[in-house]
């Protein structure tokens, strides 16, 4: 696991440091304020310049001795990952000076609420879709869901996303008032929301959380609405994969002869269908959620921006406009992380549920 | 159908397995809807530029700009600016004819997914092959690669990629490929090492059937099924995939007639014009939708277990 | 057999059965009658494919989704079976008939602990099983058998007996300690470790047993075994046979015998029928039948086992092939194997007739000629 996660960053430490010039690489280290030799001494301590370049516009004009080789440069791009020196961030509407970390901390609450958001409603939709479907095979439930699964795998988020804002935004409305609002993380102009909830305490910067956590009941119910359109249109392509993934597991299950050893023991139907068969279901279905994970957290991107959410996902497309490469090895990194931990989870899980793989 | 009772097809028991394929398609409706939008898909994609001139692909004036003034759809919204002479589908931000522009764009981005798609296949069967047949170190090392590269998303890979590569067509395939070979690695390899248990294999041994190299090709050949009917449900994925990154703006030029480029004006103008979005989103959804009832169909027509 | 004895618990008559598949109707059984009376064991032979677990799930109502019953009548203890709404079918086999299968790799659960997949019957109707279980354990104490009393135990269960409630936590323990005694009977070492194992960690013949403590616990009166002792080695199947053959002695359900092996049918049966592609073509005592086979087809099959003192015939075979049921022959479905068909056989399908005294068989020869 660790790895993993040590190849990764070398690959994109190569990937950002090897294809773009050194001066990108240096760019969030300097301030406006600094003169030409203080640069050059901090694209030494970067890790960019060698100690024998003699002079910054050398180092700029990549005058040969001048420029440290990529793999060389790799010790202290990690020294300063690891303790946290991010630089400063290059983000347009960012405050000078920010630091890259603290810039990325301060969204990502947004765009983890929206994951999980859509991580619930993928589960809570995609898996009794996936049960229904097999239970009532070739009924009317059955194809619609299949409709459902089938939809929600081909639809361009991006697309249902803007689809699902015109509908609730431009075509429902009450009182004057579209029923929904898209402008932010908080509902604050939509015909059913509260339109003034107060404030809250910044516990977590998750907005429902901090909401919940500050006992102020208008503010939930406005940040909850505010999520339901953006959540549900990450989830749509998830919800699809699960549901189809279910569905054919459960359908494999119950033609399996152990379920008709569990009917002529005389159980319930019901038991039947969620103790014998969704058990063994539900094992495909995990293994995919690894999986799962990652196309949530690459679906932020596209989300954050139809829905103009204030998170990472859309910060980093503006990080790739102006090169801001920090920003970007942030962010990869710290969706491997969760990736990998998410793939731990899921492998004891499995161990848990199945025991004929426990040894 | 002639079956080796071990799992190995001969060679002519593949005609009427796809004889009984057929007539098992012809009953089953969604694959033919999902056949005919395919074919559809790829006829309009050769005769595109028949149809429409790709000249037509550069800025026109502002007064043609955000226009619709076809009566079938009324958008409910007020001051939609009427244009001056008829377009199907209204005009885009450039004010160009957005139907041409779709008709234009579907070639993009079908090659770009067949290309994404053929590479990946190749580099799959090569590498997957060689990781499942050889297995110790070889697969160790193929399988920890992979790990490397599931680990982060792919959309993520690509906007890195992008960034560091240039924006031009030819990177946005290559992020893709890039980001996209590790499945099928997976898949190749997972696939060979279920062959090579077959009893097929040790019998092709115990016969002396030549070197490592015939046993490869055997094993290959019928291991590569679940690989191509993979690649037929990831043409639209592909789609997806590029249309979303042409989306958030890593396109090469603005002017580029793609899918998800020409929705990606829309989102400014959401409200006010919403076509734009609306219909290369439905063109992406119609194709993708396409493929994957396609993909789906022939899948579930090969499953010997859901056969009978 | 003419109408329902008092002593009958299972008759079945004139049973057709089709299935639905893709390549046609498949007429599996084709008028299938038989008799259990009580206590007794019926063996239930025929080659592979011809319709005896079909026979066997119709019983116990488990035919799948593409079976369609066509015609006849299942009478259990007096109840017609066919046509009984699901709830009704899940009583019956909770309490009346209990099915043994064939493979227990694949019929048992593989992720739920085989004490579990036993106390779970129990579970699904706590109060068929309360006095039973509530009993059970009161003997159990009384007799000193079990040491691991709870506090206040016996209180309660005698509350319990005389018509007090029994609290879930204790009806669970109960269920769990008649399970761990059952699997014990079953003669399963060490039954407490083997209550928390799951079924791969057992052998083909733990498993076996563990499905017929499965039906034990329910009483029934009726036990299907299908095929029980087919997937198990040669010593295996001996212990199996010897188990069901001292179980027989102590409880009081008749069996339906299902097998393809006839020294399993002759070791265990009271009386034997034979089937052939969807029809019973013989029944008799076991004795009987191995003595005096009436029917071509049953003369056939006795004469093709191998016997060690006598050498191997190459005429000890049948002739041909299983019939196609899709599209069975006409008549008498044996006809085309048989070594004394005559003219009459491919036009008239033969009626049951009873050719000595409580021996039946389905054959031209010996009557139903009109």
């Amino acid at each position: 696991m660790l790895f993993v996660l040590f190849a990764l960053s070398v690959l994109i430490f190569y990937l950002t440091r090897g294809l773009l010039p050194p001066t990108s690489a240096l760019a969030p280290y300097i301030t406006p304020r600094m003169d030409d030799s203080a640069k050059l001494s901090v694209a030494r301590a970067v890790g960019v310049a060698t100690n024998s370049c003699p002079s910054f516009q050398a180092f700029i004009s990549l005058q040969n001795g001048c420029i440290v080789p990529v793999w060389e440069q790799y010790g202290a791009w990690a020294h300063n990952v690891l303790t946290g020196n991010w630089g400063y961030s290059l983000l347009p509407n960012v405050a000078p000076l920010t630091p890259t970390w603290d810039v990325f901390w301060s969204r990502f609450p947004y765009t983890a609420e929206l994951a999980i958001a859509a991580a619930v409603l993928t589960v809570a939709f995609g898996i009794p879709l996936g049960i229904i479907s097999a239970t009532h095979n070739n009924k009317w439930p059955d194809h619609l869901s299949r409709i459902v699964s089938l939809g929600g795998y081909s639809v361009p988020q991006f697309w249902f996303g803007a689809v699902l804002q015109i509908i609730f935004v431009l075509y429902i409305r009450v009182n004057g008032l579209g029923l929904l609002s898209t402008s932010s993380a908080v509902a604050t102009n939509c015909g059913i929301c509260l339109m003034n909830p107060g404030t809250i305490t910044t516990y977590t910067g998750a907005p429902v959380v901090d909401a919940i956590l500050s006992l102020n009941a208008p503010y939930v119910w406005d940040s909850l609405l505010a999520l339901v359109l953006p959540a549900l249109t990450l989830a749509i392509t998830s919800i699809g994969a699960i549901t189809r993934i279910v569905r054919s597991s459960m359908m494999e299950a119950l033609r399996q002869d152990y379920i008709t050893l569990a009917r002529s023991k005389g159980l319930s139907n019901r038991i039947v269908v969620y103790r014998h068969a969704l058990r063994n279901a539900i094992l495909p279905a995990v293994t995919v959620t690894g999986l799962l994970v990652s196309y949530l957290m690459g679906g932020v991107v596209v989300v954050e921006i139809v829905f103009s959410w204030p998170g990472v996902g859309n910060a980093s497309l503006a990080a790739a406009n102006v090169l801001d490469v920090n920003f970007l090895e942030l962010y990869v990194l710290v969706t491997a992380v969760i990736i990998v931990v998410t793939n731990l989870i899921v492998d004891i899980a499995y161990g848990v549920l199945d025991p004929r793989i426990r040894y | 159908m002639s079956q080796g009772g071990d799992g190995s097809t001969v060679a002519h028991g593949r005609r009427a397995d796809l004889r009984y394929a057929l007539h098992l398609m012809r009953g089953n409706k969604l694959v033919l809807i999902g056949l005919v939008i395919s074919v559809g898909t790829l006829l309009l994609t050769a005769l595109s530029h028949l149809l429409v001139n790709p000249a037509l692909a550069n800025q026109e004036p502002l007064a043609l700009r955000l226009c619709w003034n076809n009566p079938v759809i009324n958008w409910g919204i007020t001051n939609v600016k009427t244009c001056p002479t008829s377009y199907p589908l209204g005009t885009d931000a450039f004010g160009r004819d957005l139907l041409q522009m779709i008709i234009l764009a579907v070639p993009v981005d079908l090659q770009i997914a067949f290309e994404v798609v053929a590479s990946a296949i190749l580099i799959g069967v090569v590498f997957g092959g060689l990781a499942g047949y050889a297995g110790g170190l070889v697969d160790e090392a193929i399988l920890r690669i992979t790990d490397i590269f599931l680990a982060i998303p792919a959309i993520l890979l690509a906007i890195v990629l992008i960034v560091v590569l240039g924006r031009s067509l030819p990177t946005l395939t290559y992020a893709i490929i890039i980001t996209w070979w590790p499945y099928y690695v997976r898949l190749m390899r997972s696939q060979v090492l279920s062959e090579k248990q077959k009893p097929y294999v040790e019998r092709l041994h115990a016969m002396g059937a030549g070197g490592p190299r015939i046993l490869y090709i055997h094993i290959v050949r019928n291991a590569v099924y679940p690989i191509l009917i993979q690649a037929t449900l990831d043409i639209g994925s592909v789609i997806l995939t590029v249309s979303a990154l042409t989306f958030i703006g890593l396109t090469p030029s603005p002017l580029l007639p793609e899918l998800g480029n020409l929705a990606s004006q829309g989102i400014a103008n959401i409200f006010t014009a919403p076509w734009l979005i609306i219909f290369p989103g439905v063109t992406i959804l119609l194709i993708s939708l396409g493929f994957n009832l396609l993909g789906d169909g022939i899948r579930d027509i090969f499953d010997p277990r859901l056969r009978r | 057999m003419t109408g329902l004895q008092k002593s009958e618990v299972l008759k079945v008559s004139n049973l057709r059965v089709s299935f639905n598949t893709y390549a046609g109707e498949v007429k599996a059984l084709d008028g299938v009658g038989l008799t259990v009376r009580k206590g007794e064991v019926l063996g239930l032979v025929g080659e592979s494919g011809c319709g005896k677990s079909v026979t066997a799930l119709a019983i116990a109502g488990l035919l799948p989704p593409n079976a369609a019953i066509i015609d006849g009548s299942v009478m259990l203890d007096g109840r017609e079976v066919l046509g009984m709404t699901e709830k009704d079918l899940q009583r019956l086999r909770l309490e009346e008939v209990a099915m043994v299968f064939q493979d227990p790799m694949t019929f048992l659960n593989p992720v739920i602990s085989v004490g579990s997949q036993i106390t779970e019957i129990m579970s699904a109707r706590p109060e068929l099983f309360r006095e039973r279980l509530v009993e059970f354990r009161i003997a159990q104490i009384e007799k000193g058998e079990e040491s691991t009393e709870t506090k206040g135990e016996r209180t309660r269960l005698g509350a319990a007996r005389s018509g007090g409630r029994l609290s879930s936590k204790d009806f669970n323990r109960l269920a769990k300690l008649y399970t761990i005694s059952v699997l014990g009977s079953v003669r399963l070492p060490e039954p407490e470790k083997v209550f928390r194992m799951f079924p791969h960690e057992l052998s083909g013949g733990m498993r076996q047993r563990a499905m017929i403590a499965m039906a034990l616990v329910r009483r029934p009166k009726l036990i299907l075994a299908d095929e029980i002792t087919t997937a198990l080695d040669v010593t295996v199947q001996a212990q199996v046979l010897q188990l069901l053959r001292d179980l027989k002695a102590q409880i009081d359900a008749s069996v339906v015998l299902i097998s393809h092996d006839l020294a399993v049918i002759a070791e265990l049966c009271d009386r034997v029928a034979v089937m052939y592609a969807g029809n019973v073509v013989e029944l008799a005592d076991v004795g009987e039948l191995f003595r005096n086979p009436l029917h071509p087809y049953t003369v056939g099959l006795l004469a093709s086992v191998p016997r060690a003192d006598a050498p191997l015939s190459s005429e000890a075979t049948i002739k041909g092939s299983v019939p196609d049921l899709i599209n069975p022959p006409t008549g008498c479905r044996f006809h085309p194997r048989c070594p004394k068909a005559f003219d009459k056989c491919p036009h008239i399908k033969p009626p049951m007739v009873e050719a000595a005294p409580g021996h039946f068989v389905s054959c031209l020869l010996y009557g139903g000629v009109p």
